[in-house]
């Protein structure tokens, strides 16, 4: 069976979340650009799903508090306060969406895998710490509704390539 | 039509939309229930009023799919049952419809719009089966 190329890789994760965020919130978004740093926010909330088995993946949505002010109540249809359950609920659910979303398409690359269920973190000055060694791509998006992060920590075929040190 | 659904979904969220879409679709006077995993799913069914379920795949402690085992397993009347989740792959569909007995499948994400088409054709039969149908037939085989 042929590799899927690494070009073909990232167009999975950026068409996986183009489409789910404009099904799901009705919101147009662009890829600005793939790149390995991670930008600092004071306030932000991170959901984590792995994908594994032809891929070894984990599927991190990050959104600074603006953004996540922002888009949550176009997903949910109401005002969800940053603090509640219900935006850990939210945004755990945005990243389902979006991991299911690229786990469809790496099957249309002869790809099969499974996703896990959502894992969702909130703080000021969140980090998130990839294992050491492992490669990392970071595909910062822009919308009306704020700027956001979907990352991609695991196999070699993601790229960039540059591994965490 | 009035229908008393049954939807199962961890995410209350997501519970949430699909209310708000089912009732958007205007397929029918809606009253619902809601149950935040197959064990509670078990729980909030109702074996004479239910009528119709929406359940996801992937939830902690029960997962929809041996939700709709169970249920098929232990009743008799068949409640149509419309599986709502991220799973897409043809694998993953033959065995909700196939294997298990889901009567129709929504991938998320949906708009109000794509989840009237999908739920059309189950509508008229269950509205047949309500005038001695579809459904009922298959109830009493």
């Amino acid at each position: 069976m042929a590799n899927a190329s690494t070009l073909e890789y990232k167009d999975c994760v950026r068409d996986a979340t183009v489409e789910s965020f404009s099904m799901l919130c009705g919101m147009e978004i662009t890829l600005e650009g793939v790149g390995t740093e991670r930008s600092a926010s004071e306030s932000s909330i991170v959901a984590v799903i792995s994908i594994l088995g032809d891929v070894e993946w984990s599927v991190i949505v990050n959104l600074p508090k603006e953004s996540a002010d922002a888009i949550a109540p176009k997903f949910a249809g109401f005002e969800i306060p940053f603090d509640s359950e219900d935006m850990g609920d939210a945004v755990g659910e945005l990243c389902n969406i979006v991991a299911g979303a690229v786990k469809a398409k790496l099957d249309g690359l002869g790809k099969r895998a499974e996703i896990s269920l959502p894992s969702v973190m909130r703080g000021s000055s969140v980090q998130v710490l990839s294992y050491k060694g492992l490669p990392i791509a970071i595909f910062n998006f822009a919308s009306e509704c704020g700027s956001f992060a979907i990352e991609v920590v695991g196999s070699p075929d993601v790229v960039p390539t540059k591994k965490v040190v | 039509m009035n229908i008393r659904a049954l939807v199962i979904d961890d995410s209350k969220i997501m519970r949430k939309m699909v209310m708000r879409s089912l009732t958007q679709t205007k397929l029918a006077e809606f009253e619902f229930d809601e149950a935040g995993d197959g064990v509670e799913g078990l729980e909030a069914f109702h074996p004479k009023k239910t009528d119709m379920i929406f359940v996801d795949w992937n939830m902690p402690n029960m997962t929809g799919i041996d939700f709709c085992r169970n249920l098929r397993t232990t009743q008799k009347r068949h409640v149509p049952i419309v599986m709502i989740t991220t799973e897409s792959t043809m694998g993953k569909i033959e065995e909700a419809l196939d294997d298990v007995g889901v009567d129709s499948y929504v991938v998320k994400p949906f708009t109000p719009d794509k989840l009237k088409q999908k739920l059309e054709p189950l509508f008229e039969k269950l509205a047949e089966s309500q005038k001695g149908g579809f459904f009922s037939k298959l109830a009493s085989a």
